[in-house]
């Protein structure tokens, strides 16, 4: 699987749990799936997801949460299809950071779709943390976004829903097809000129 | 030739020049840069074509010697000034060049531009002379053919030859646009011509049924090709002419020689370096991101890159995440240095198909790599979480202390690792030894194991075959011993005669009287003696029987003598197959055994005993019927085996004990020589025990043929092997005597 359909980029701080997220998703919705890169490590995931009757191999990039490599992250989404952005609902600076990849993303990937993930469900669920991030932020926020998830990758609730709604979103999105076609097409007509331009030399 | 075409459009420049002076050329600009008197041209560089082509010359044997020699930061000298106060002088110059071509690109757009009209000839002149140059060699041809037919053997052949086209037309496009495009332009023009080919394969009627992944292979199979060839070409596509990638390379490679100090623990990966896996893991990785600068095209590139990081995967451990992967890469980065790593990174990034790059694993890990890389770049007191006293004191120092620890850690690895190399091999040998051991020990307890089995067998096969013999055999011989013993006699004695004619020609005679005395005092016992053999024939078949000495109850030189006839029973058995074959008829038909032959109780298996024994007398004596009575001596010779059953009575006072172990031959030699006794003793052994007693023999009967020539001729009559096997026993002791 050298090449995937879509390009898909996990963001956050450190231990939010984006590494548990992915290896979640991962291993355990389809065993049959990508087994090799289970030994390997989480960094890199690829896998085949169905959306719409087609299959498509979905690309996975972990990213490093560390602040230090803060400003390396914009390599990782360059070109990315879609961006999910996590934070740890019991962790106010988890989400402070979250702002920044957000501005960062709508200024520099227009076309990268972003979705918010609050992770760790299941100890807000059994109350064994306690809420840091108001809801209503949250859902301000989230209005200009494509979606937010609430997930446990303990219980793996919600980690199947929200990868399958980027997907179902990516192929839904025709204008990604369509800016690849035209693109093409775009680059035919330029090709042409070019070749106009420079037959000579 | 050269030299005339370079006048001619010098001359050329120089009347446009004066022409047209408001294209504003500066008469400097248009001189060779080497500072030769000559005109330069842009497409060369700005060179004059003589020096142009020294330069291009020298241009790429530096590059194939970087290439093959690899880190060429190593090779560089150490420069231990400070990399800013390199960069201040360095960099100036770099950056005059930079802009100085960047003005002839210019130059050369403008003043093509304006010539393209007015010089027609001129400009049909130059791909003219352009071509020879720019002529793709048919190594990229053949190596695409060749390539194609084992990867896509599935494809049409339009597809190969298309696919070759196109790679022809990139190659020279690139080439074309390379002078006159910045990288930035031909990056593109290089994607485009990928999305081209992308198109073109989704279009072409060839490619309907063909999967998604072979098309991904036949573009990455164009683009390694394509590339490979315009990579070796230097400053077309890795670090062109008009970047500052060179320079850049050389600041990284200062930048990471710095840094050596820089370990694991500044960067918080966790890592055991004592660990040998550990040290082994690191030293792929690096290896691997060293050869990244020897792969040709970016697909290469791409993949040495990935190999790289999925060991420093490895290394993190287990469930290694972006945040342990990211750490490490750097920490081998830094360890590694690769050369030419801007370059490479660059070329990648520029040249490499856009969509494989942006997705997929290989994409993700020249990312991390790219990370790595702009991480070292910017690295500063803070990213590496320590105090910046510290860390500009770790950064005035010297290159050469920290680059001692740092070489100090590459030995390190390599010792490392051949340590590791040895220690591994060292294992497998003595793996190897211990399976070799076990595979004796196997070997020796299936060999044990078969003996037991076989020696289980022989012994059923005795246990089974001895019962219907015995009954047999008993009944008729106590009835034959009164039966047959006249007859036997008969026959017996006249063979005795010729044996005592015989001896006189060559045995001394002395011997003789001993003999005759003896036989002929056993007329009388000899009966009994083959009735004697006659039972222990069975017995010794049998081996096991025991009822057998019951019924022959005779007194103990009864078995002494059984021991004697049952070796000359034995042979002829064995010698009994190809004797059937032969003359069974014959066999049958002498004399005595027609007399033999009215005993009514014997089993064929008897007769073929006793027969075999004599047959080989009586089978000469067929061959050459009349001869036996002329050349009495060969024919007592080969009768005096059969005598030997007899002697041993005879010769019980005096050699009981040797009589007892040895055949009729001993006592043959007994006869002849005592000298002679140790080639008899050869016999025996050989004789009783297994069936190669006539192979063993028969050897020894040709070497001693050759002096009795005589004996020779007349076994060559008989020819059969039985007569053979029987002759050399009593032969040798001849030619003992003779000798």
């Amino acid at each position: 699987m050298s090449r995937c359909d879509f390009k898909i980029v996990l963001l956050g701080s450190e231990h939010v749990g984006k590494t548990s997220l992915v290896i979640r998703f991962v291993n355990c919705r389809f065993n049959s799936g990508t087994p090799y890169q289970n030994t390997i490590g989480a960094a890199f995931c690829a896998k085949q997801m169905q959306s719409h009757d087609r299959e498509f191999n979905v690309g996975i990039w972990d990213t490093a949460g560390s602040e230090r490599y803060e400003a390396m992250t914009r390599m990782y989404y360059r070109g990315a299809h879609a961006a999910i952005i996590c934070y740890d609902p019991a962790s106010l600076a988890s989400w402070t950071r979250l702002r920044h990849w957000l501005q960062e993303l709508r200024t520099v990937e227009e076309d990268c779709k972003v979705y918010l993930c609050g992770t760790k469900k299941d100890l807000l669920d059994t109350g064994t943390v306690q809420r840091e991030v108001p809801e209503d932020i949250i859902a301000t926020y989230s209005q200009g976004l494509h979606g937010h998830f609430l997930t446990s990758s303990k219980t793996g609730e919600n980690v199947d829903e929200l990868f399958q709604k980027i997907v179902d979103d990516c192929v839904k999105d025709l204008k990604v097809m369509k800016i690849v076609e035209e693109a093409r097409v775009q680059l035919q007509k330029e090709d042409n000129e070019k070749n106009k331009n420079y037959c000579y030399c | 030739m050269w030299y005339g075409h370079n006048l001619q459009r010098s001359y050329k420049y120089m009347i446009f020049a004066s022409k047209m002076p408001s294209l504003r050329i500066d008469q400097s600009d248009l001189k060779c840069k080497n500072g030769c008197d000559y005109f330069g041209n842009p497409q060369w560089q700005g060179y004059c074509s003589k020096c142009h082509r020294e330069q291009l010359q020298r241009q790429r044997r530096a590059e194939k010697a970087s290439s093959a020699t690899l880190p060429k930061p190593e090779k560089k000298k150490p420069e231990q000034i400070i990399k800013l106060a390199s960069h201040s002088s360095f960099s100036k110059f770099e950056e005059k060049r930079l802009r100085q071509s960047e003005t002839l690109k210019k130059a050369n757009l403008l003043k093509f531009s304006v010539f393209k009209k007015g010089s027609a000839d001129e400009h049909d002149h130059t791909p003219e002379r352009k071509l020879p140059e720019f002529k793709i060699p048919p190594q990229v041809n053949e190596g695409m053919k060749r390539e194609f037919r084992v990867r896509f053997s599935n494809l049409p052949p339009q597809v190969d030859r298309e696919s070759r086209v196109f790679v022809h037309n990139f190659v020279m496009d690139v080439i074309k646009c390379s002078n006159v495009m910045t990288v930035d332009e031909l990056s593109e023009r290089v994607q485009r011509h990928y999305q081209h080919f992308m198109k073109y394969m989704d279009t072409s009627p060839h490619f309907a049924n063909t999967e998604s992944e072979v098309k991904e292979q036949l573009i990455d199979f164009v683009e390694k090709h394509a590339m490979t060839y315009l990579h070796d070409l230097p400053g077309v596509v890795f670090s062109p002419a008009g970047t500052d990638d060179e320079r850049l390379d050389r600041a990284m490679s200062e930048r990471i020689q710095q840094l050596s100090w820089v370990g694991e623990r500044h960067l918080e990966c966790r890592l055991d370096r004592t660990d040998s896996r550990t040290g082994q893991l690191l030293y792929k990785a690096i290896s691997e991101l060293l050869a990244v600068d020897g792969a040709p095209g970016p697909g290469g590139k791409l993949a040495r890159v990935r190999r790289a990081c999925r060991h420093v995967l490895a290394l993190c451990g287990a469930p290694a995440s972006a945040d342990d992967l990211l750490p490490a890469l750097i920490f081998t980065v830094l360890k590694a240095n690769p050369p030419r790593l801007v370059s490479n990174i660059n070329f990648v990034t520029r040249f490499c198909n856009a969509q494989r790059l942006m997705t997929g694993e290989g994409g993700y890990y020249f990312t991390n790599l790219c990370c790595a890389v702009s991480f070292i770049e910017n690295l500063t007191a803070e990213s590496l979480n320590m105090d910046k006293k510290e860390f500009d004191c770790y950064m005035a120092m010297p290159a050469s202390i920290g680059g001692s620890t740092w070489a100090a850690a590459l030995s390190l690895c390599g010792a490392v690792r051949e340590a590791e190399e040895q220690r591994l091999q060292a294992e497998r040998l003595l793996e190897d030894v211990k399976t070799l051991r076990a595979n004796t020990i196997q070997l020796a307890t299936n060999a044990e194991t078969f003996e037991k089995e076989i020696a289980h067998k022989v012994q059923d096969v005795l246990a089974k075959t001895p019962l219907e013999i015995k009954p047999r055999r008993e009944p008729p011989k106590l009835s034959s011993l009164r039966n047959s013993t006249i007859p036997l006699i008969d026959l017996d004695t006249p063979v005795q005669t010729p044996v005592q004619i015989k001896p006189p020609e060559e045995i001394p005679q002395i011997q003789i009287p001993e003999i005759n005395p003896v036989e002929e005092t056993a007329t009388m016992t000899f009966d009994k003696t083959n009735d004697g053999e006659s039972t222990q024939n069975i017995i010794d078949f049998q081996s096991l029987d025991k009822p057998s000495p019951p019924k022959s109850p005779q007194n103990q030189p009864w078995e002494l003598k059984q021991t004697g006839s049952f070796e000359l029973l034995t042979p002829s058995p064995l010698g009994f197959i190809p004797f059937d074959s032969r003359s069974i008829d014959e066999v049958m038909t002498p004399d005595e055994f027609g007399s033999d032959h009215l005993a009514p109780g014997l089993s064929n298996i008897n007769y073929d005993i006793d027969l075999s024994d004599f047959s080989g007398d009586n089978s000469l004596a067929e061959d050459t019927p009349k001869e036996p009575k002329d050349p009495f001596s060969p024919d007592g010779i080969k009768k005096e085996p059969i005598f030997d059953p007899f002697q041993p009575q005879t010769s019980q006072s005096p050699y009981n004990t040797v009589l007892e172990k040895f055949d009729e031959f001993s006592l043959v030699d007994t006869k002849s020589n005592e000298i002679s006794e140790a080639f008899e003793v050869v016999h025996k052994t050989q004789n009783p025990s297994t069936v190669d007693f006539r192979p063993n023999t028969v050897p020894e009967s040709t070497d001693p043929f050759s002096p009795v020539q005589k004996e020779a001729s007349i076994l060559d009559d008989s020819g059969s092997p039985t007569a053979a096997s029987l002759l050399p026993s009593p032969l040798q002791p001849q030619t003992s005597k003779q000798s």
